[in-house]
């Protein structure tokens, strides 16, 4: 939907402004005149606990209002980009009474704004994703309006706007609280399904929600439920035509969790779009009947106390999921629970001696965690998740027996150009072996049993976790993991982008003493050229070609620049200097990170307020820790050493050369219509008060520009061509000799 | 400005170069380019030694014209000997600190037999062989001829007995470090293996005198160099020959068992002995086979086949006779013992 229109332009024009309050008006006591109004934006509170000191929940960047008439026609329409906080814009407004609407953090408010020309117009306005993620682009889409205002009095008293956001949010907390100590559980994954992947902008609720039931005589514990409310045609989901209403939902995403054990608990957090999609009635009589709805829903605890009703009647939910799922009424309202969203949490259970089992671990979201199958928008979920056992009345578990070795790597998951560590869960019921298959044809594909890569040097090759092609354990359930080399194909121009293909290796396993082996692939991309051409660079002096490559997946999303209130010498420098070289910037900002700079400037990450060795001082919601990360520890201190930079942060020239490699087909990559950051800073306080600013520039329209250091954007990373390995000191020694024992054979060669 | 600290290999006497470089366009200045890659070959200094022992160093890089999987940035031969003098080192200088594959073999050299004699410079050869220098950088392709030293056994058929003419072989897969000198002993494994044929004591065996023994052999003459990082030996396939070692000095009548012993590469036996006797033209053909099994070369490993051999707990009865004057039958003394 990118057609452009030329630009509304408005002009601003000195105000008397009446007395403005946040409740609307019944009648206005005095008609207001035209003029500028100062705006302001309330982004709802959350209900739950805020999680984060900066509630980047609430930024709002940009703005686009409307005055709509009573009879909604448009008076008139403005957006504006909003910096810092309180949040607030200045609009022209005319006279009269009228009712504002906002829409904050759209993507492209130009293109709404031009669109919309009167309130039936908004009603209609919808934002769809591409990208399981996309409800969460680094801020959140809000939306809201007031009753009917007039304008205030005076300039400064602003109008509030509250306004909500489109999106719910998850944060869900897995832990494992098993009844038998001995049992143990690892998880392989965690999935979400049916994400809606789009939205209404503005709120609707007015259709109705009839209840529905499908109930026999006797009741049928497998097929029979009764909803107190379908699923709501409000959503942006719902059609009557099942075959559409599925095409808009993603029906598969991997949630990255984050923690090392589920005893103390794995965490993640997802963002998605509303999804109505009913509520089970649990009307109950006192006392309780068989024919009450709580009865045909939960039939094994009506008959019990209201705190065991209480405490069980999750176990249901799935099954009573399943039951209600496609069934429809005449008029197809339900289309229904089958659209319901609900995570899968997959994983190895192993109980006692001889239990061991795949399992997954399916739990419905909702406003509750029995009845209702409905996610709002503006609402905070935490969930946490407790898994005690696998327990045959669950019905939100599955599970099949697990009598062979298993490797649960996910074979579609493709790894980025750069080097990777990709965590895979393995269970054996015997002594196991993994190995790479014909690693002279695959050198880049490594297997260990340790996260960070640790290189095996000469002298030393047995030492505990080392990299290599053979691994082999005992019997049970672990993690090993997959290294990948970094993969950067040598090509003469961009042009041959396309020509080159990812590269596979397969990897083998089994049992030991088994002649039965099992394979998975591995698939890496590989890097893209993109070519910066300068004709007369004015820092160097020179005519600069800067080769590099970049990578295509974004890992990681919506990161912080960092360094938020830090100054330097050399940061200062950067601003000019910092243009084009973004290798040279990310090892200067390594340097200001973690070492400082003359005349007693500190680094931005001290020892003395963060912990951890290197860059693992540097938070990992920065943008610099996250590059780094893609670099290699090659000499096995544990962390990434500026010599060992790589692929690092693009400069703000290459970020545009690498727009226009874009929009010439030449590389593709995630979200590349979202706002990147790049790695040359701007202006920064040096007394440390003020947040400081960095460039960035607007994938989707090559847009650059400052933005606060806080702002959470994408990056990308780079690798320079030929880039420079470290310096060529290295050396290897040794005595060479031959083992001359001998095997021996016997055999009888017969005459006959 | 970074300073570049190109890798250069200075040749002692015979420097036979093929460089694989790339050309660094687009590149920053300052920024590396990649060494050129150069085979160093030196005259060997100590004469006693009949073989040549090589390493070739290999590693992962995606920025090459070829795009191999494994590139061979360094041959050289391994020349020095340790300090104690017991065996041969080897020393790595100026060297990027990342990870390699490091290959060190050894194949018989200047073996003589004859007027003749094994050079094992000219058994490292190069799959595919074509003009360009920059395709012979491709460390999977490099592979070891064998054939001269099947040719020298053919030619001398004492010389299994007399020389080492095994191949031996490691391959280590190692990260170097900055700034240090690492070390690692290298045992390099024999990758070869033998086959005795024992064919017992001939006048047992056979019934005439024999004028010649032909062993016919279809063997593998080539082997790749790199292992799968597994010890593996990958035979060449297309490089199976017909081999004939032809036996025609015996020593019959003496009691002393003739064995034939051939050095091979490891691959199933296929084959025959052909025996011909003096005096005619009549010969005997005995496939070369175990039985139920066909009899296989392995590495390191030394397969003795027992042509009709005895299998345990068995043994064979045969006529024991006298040599003609050697024995009389008589009757002892007429004495009688007396009883009283």
């Amino acid at each position: 939907m990118a057609y452009i229109r030329h630009i509304f332009i408005v002009s601003l024009v000195a105000v008397m402004a009446a007395a403005c309050s946040v409740e609307p008006l019944p009648e206005p006591s005095v008609p207001a005149g035209e003029g500028d109004v100062l705006i302001s934006f309330m982004p709802a509170a959350q209900d739950e606990v805020v999680t984060r000191a900066e509630d980047s929940d609430s930024r709002i960047e940009n703005a686009l209002v409307f005055a709509f008439a009573s009879d909604g026609r448009c008076l008139a329409k403005q957006w504006s980009n909003i910096e810092g906080t309180p949040a607030q814009m200045y609009m022209y407004l005319p006279s009269g009474d009228f009712y504002l609407y906002a829409v904050c953090n759209l993507l492209d408010p130009e293109t709404v704004m031009n669109r919309v020309e009167s309130l039936g117009d908004l009603q209609e306005e919808a934002v769809t994703i591409t990208d399981i993620t996309g409800a969460f682009k680094g801020n959140y889409i809000m939306s809201g309006n007031t009753g009917i205002v007039q304008k205030p009095s005076d300039r400064k008293s602003p109008v509030r706007i509250p306004v909500t956001r489109l999106a719910a949010q998850f944060n869900l907390r897995l832990v494992f609280a098993p009844l038998a100590s001995t049992d143990q559980l690892q998880i392989s994954k965690v999935s979400v399904h049916n994400v809606p992947s789009g939205s209404w902008v503005l709120q609707r609720n007015s259709s109705e929600r009839p209840s529905l039931e499908n109930v026999s005589s006797p009741v049928n514990p497998d097929t029979d439920f009764v909803l107190s409310h379908v699923g709501s045609a409000d959503d942006w989901t719902f059609d009557r035509a099942q075959g559409n209403m599925e095409r808009r939902y993603f029906t598969q995403g991997t949630i990255q969790m984050s923690g090392t054990d589920i005893k103390d608990g794995l965490e993640g957090s997802f963002s998605m779009f509303e999804n109505r999609r009913g509520i089970l009635d649990t009307s109950i009589s006192d006392p309780a009947l068989e024919s009450d709805a709580f009865a045909v829903n939960w039939p094994q605890l009506y008959l019990r106390t209201e705190a065991e009703r209480r405490a069980y009647a999750q176990l249901w939910k799935k099954g009573l999921a399943d039951n209600a799922a496609g069934i429809a009424d005449s008029h197809s309202l339900t289309a229904g629970i089958g659209y319901a969203t609900y995570l899968t949490i997959e994983g190895v259970y192993m109980m006692g001696q001889n239990m061991r089992r795949e399992v997954t671990y399916y739990v419905y979201l909702g406003n509750d965690n029995f009845s209702s199958f409905d996610v709002e928008r503006n609402h905070r979920y935490n969930m946490e998740v407790t898994i005690h056992t696998i327990d045959q009345a669950d019905t939100r578990v599955d599970w099949e027996d697990l009598s062979t070795m298993k490797v649960y790597y996910d074979e579609e998951a493709e790894l980025d150009a750069h080097c990777n560590s990709v965590q895979t869960l393995l269970y054996s019921p015997g002594n196991w072996e993994v190995w790479v298959e014909n690693p002279d044809d695959t050198p880049w594909l490594e297997l260990s049993l340790s996260g960070d890569y640790k290189p095996m040097f000469l002298g030393s090759p047995g030492t505990d976790g080392t990299a290599g092609f053979r691994i082999e354990g005992e019997a049970g359930m672990r993690y090993i993991y997959i290294h990948t080399d970094e993969y950067v194909p040598d090509l003469g121009s961009p042009e041959a982008n396309n020509s080159v293909s990812e590269r596979i290796g397969t990897v083998c396993y089994r049992r030991k003493g088994s002649a039965q082996v099992s394979r998975f692939t591995v698939t890496q991309y590989p890097a893209q050229m993109v070519i910066l051409h300068i004709g007369y660079d004015v820092h160097t002096m020179k005519e600069v070609r800067d080769t590099f490559y970049i990578e295509r997946l974004l890992e990681k999303k919506h990161l912080k620049w960092g360094f938020d209130t830090y100054w330097s010498f050399d940061m200062d420098d950067m601003i000019a200097s910092g243009q084009w070289d973004g290798l040279s910037n990310t090892r200067r900002l390594y340097d200001a990170a973690l070492v400082g700079d003359k005349w007693g400037i500190g680094p931005a990450y001290p020892e003395s307020e963060y912990s951890g060795e290197g860059p693992d001082r540097i938070p990992d919601n920065v943008a610099l820790r996250y590059i780094l990360e893609k670099n290699r520890d090659r000499n096995g201190n544990g962390y990434i050493d500026r010599d060992e930079i790589m692929w690092f942060m693009p400069a703000i020239n290459e970020m545009e050369a690498l727009y226009d490699a874009k929009g010439d087909l030449l590389v593709q990559f995630d979200n590349s219509d979202e706002y990147f950051f790049s790695s040359s800073p701007s202006s920064a306080d040096p007394n440390g008060i003020t947040y400081g600013y960095a460039y960035y520039i607007k994938m989707g329209n090559g847009k650059t520009g400052l933005a606060n250091r806080l702002n959470e954007y994408n990056v990308i990373a780079c690798r320079r061509t030929n880039a420079w390995k470290g310096p060529q000191t290295a050396g290897g020694e040794g005595t060479v000799g031959k083992d001359d024992g001998w095997n021996e054979e016997e055999v009888i060669m017969p005459k006959e | 400005m970074r300073n570049t600290i190109f890798m250069t290999m200075v040749a002692a006497s015979i420097v036979a170069v093929t460089s694989c470089s790339k050309d660094g366009s687009g590149a920053i200045e300052g920024e590396n380019v990649p060494a050129p890659v150069s085979f160093r070959i030196s005259a060997r200094s100590d004469a006693s030694q009949t073989s040549l022992t090589r390493l070739y160093v290999a590693e992962r890089i995606g920025e090459h014209d070829n795009g191999e999987d494994l590139h061979c940035c360094l041959a050289e031969d391994i020349t020095e000997v340790s300090s104690d003098g017991s065996s041969l080192a080897y020393s790595l200088t100026g060297m990027t600190a990342q990870w390699y594959k490091f290959a060190f073999i050894s194949v018989p050299d200047a073996v003589r037999y004859g007027d003749d004699a094994i050079s094992g410079a000219q058994m490292f050869l190069y799959d595919g062989v074509t003009s360009l220098p920059e395709a012979k950088c491709d460390f999977n392709r490099i592979y070891i001829d064998f054939e001269p030293v099947l040719k020298a056994q053919k030619a001398d058929s004492t010389l299994a007995r007399t020389a080492d003419l095994h191949i031996y072989r490691k391959v280590i897969d190692r990260w170097l470090l900055p700034d240090v000198t690492l070390t690692e002993d290298v045992l390099m494994q024999r990758i070869t293996g033998r086959l005795e044929i024992d064919m017992g004591i001939l006048e047992d065996q056979f019934p005439h005198e024999i004028e010649s023994i032909t062993l016919t052999l279809n063997t593998p003459e080539q082997v790749y160099l790199h292992d799968q990082s597994a010890g593996e030996v990958l035979l060449r396939g297309d490089s199976y020959n017909d081999h004939v070692f032809r036996y025609d000095s015996f020593r019959w009548n003496e009691g002393e068992r003739f064995i034939i012993r051939v050095d091979l590469l490891p691959e199933t036996v296929n084959g025959n002995i052909t025996v011909k006797y003096n005096g005619t033209s009549e010969s005997a053909v005995y496939p070369v086979y175990a039985g139920n099994d066909y009899v296989t070369v392995k590495s390191n490993t030394r397969t003795v086949v027992h042509f009709n051999g005895i299998e345990d707990g068995f043994y064979e009865v045969r006529y024991a006779g006298f040599l003609d004057g050697d024995a009389i039958v008589g009757v002892d003394d007429d004495v009688w013992d007396d009883q009283l």
